[in-house]
């Protein structure tokens, strides 16, 4: 997997001295995994939580890809059992781009699911709101209830694909 | 016991129970079952017409009784989805409709079938349509699942 380069900010100590000023950095989500090991326990903690935070999405973001590849890779011709087809290519760099457009903290509460078809799914871990990723479109639906649902089909594209993901975030914040 | 000697009434009752056999270890995260696993496809020998169950009141699923043949190193078995038939069949969304129908073979006389209907078409293999998909969603919700 090619590493990315992502910019934030933390506390970074002078030499000998204490953690007084905030600079910029640009750093490898795996090398800031190694620094976060070197340095957690002198960060201040507000720092602290924001890198910890950073590391969990980052964690989180590339579970999510790692398990995309491993499903790409490993569901050949009837791997469901019922001759299911393998993964498509084209679902499967869509979905790659879906996966990479959520925000870490909506990501979290999705799962990722292969279909039959050769396509793939994010469905919410209470199964309320599902998205079923092809070569060229997407469909998708979210229900709580009659006043709280949502379902239709689209062109995949960043933007269609994440406008549908705010209204089913709008949907899901009534969820107990 | 082999399969072919059990005695299995036709008609299926709403107190039944019919379990959704999940070979995929992939269709679990967390105990719960993908909304896939109730998708259906288009097969060699022509698009599915309702998807596959096991009537477990007469025939329980155990990694002994299922045919399985690993197909990688190391496959595994993954278990089984189960609902009741009432629940089933009190499912619907729209015009999308449940009905669970018996299936029986030589191999397997508990064998059964989800049969899902958009007003009175039957849907038949792929199926795109995101009433579908909401539909799937319901069924996935309301399994309880057993995993070996």
């Amino acid at each position: 997997m090619t590493a990315t380069s992502y910019d934030f900010k933390i506390a970074a100590p002078e030499r000998g001295g204490r953690w007084s000023s905030s600079k910029t950095y640009a750093v490898s989500y795996k090398s800031a995994a190694i620094f976060h090991i070197r340095t957690s326990t002198s960060i201040h903690s507000a720092n602290y939580s924001l890198f910890l935070d950073y590391n969990k999405s980052i964690s989180a973001k590339e579970s999510f890809l790692d398990r995309l590849d491993k499903l790409y890779l490993d569901l050949k011709q009837d791997w469901d059992g019922y001759d299911g087809s393998p993964m498509e290519k084209g679902a499967y760099e869509n979905t790659r781009d879906a996966i990479n457009s959520m925000p870490a903290a909506i990501l979290a509460d999705w799962n990722l699911y292969p279909c039959p078809n050769g396509t793939f799914m994010l469905t919410t871990k209470k199964n309320s709101a599902s998205i079923n990723i092809g070569n060229t479109d997407f469909s998708y639906a979210a229900f709580l209830n009659e006043e709280n649902q949502i379902k239709g089909i689209s062109t995949f594209n960043h933007e269609n694909f994440l406008t549908v993901i705010s209204h089913i975030s709008n949907i899901l914040k009534h969820e107990a | 016991m082999k399969h072919s000697d059990l005695t299995v009434p036709e008609t299926i009752s709403d107190d039944e129970e019919v379990a959704r056999i999940i070979f995929s270890p992939s269709m679990i995260i967390d105990g719960q079952v993908a909304p896939s696993a109730f998708f259906m496809d288009n097969l060699k020998g022509g698009p599915e017409s309702y998807v596959s169950v096991w009537r477990s009141f007469y025939l329980q699923p155990t990694p002994g009784n299922i045919k399985f043949g690993p197909r990688k190193k190391d496959d595994t078995l993954a278990g089984y989805a189960s609902i009741s038939v009432s629940c089933c069949h009190s499912i619907s969304y729209e015009d999308y409709k449940t009905q669970i129908k018996p299936h029986p073979s030589p191999q397997n006389p508990a064998h059964a079938g989800i049969h899902i209907n958009k007003g009175k078409a039957a849907i038949k293999g792929q199926c795109y349509d995101p009433g579908y998909l909401m539909l799937a969603m319901m069924i996935a919700k309301n399994c309880s699942l057993v995993t070996f």
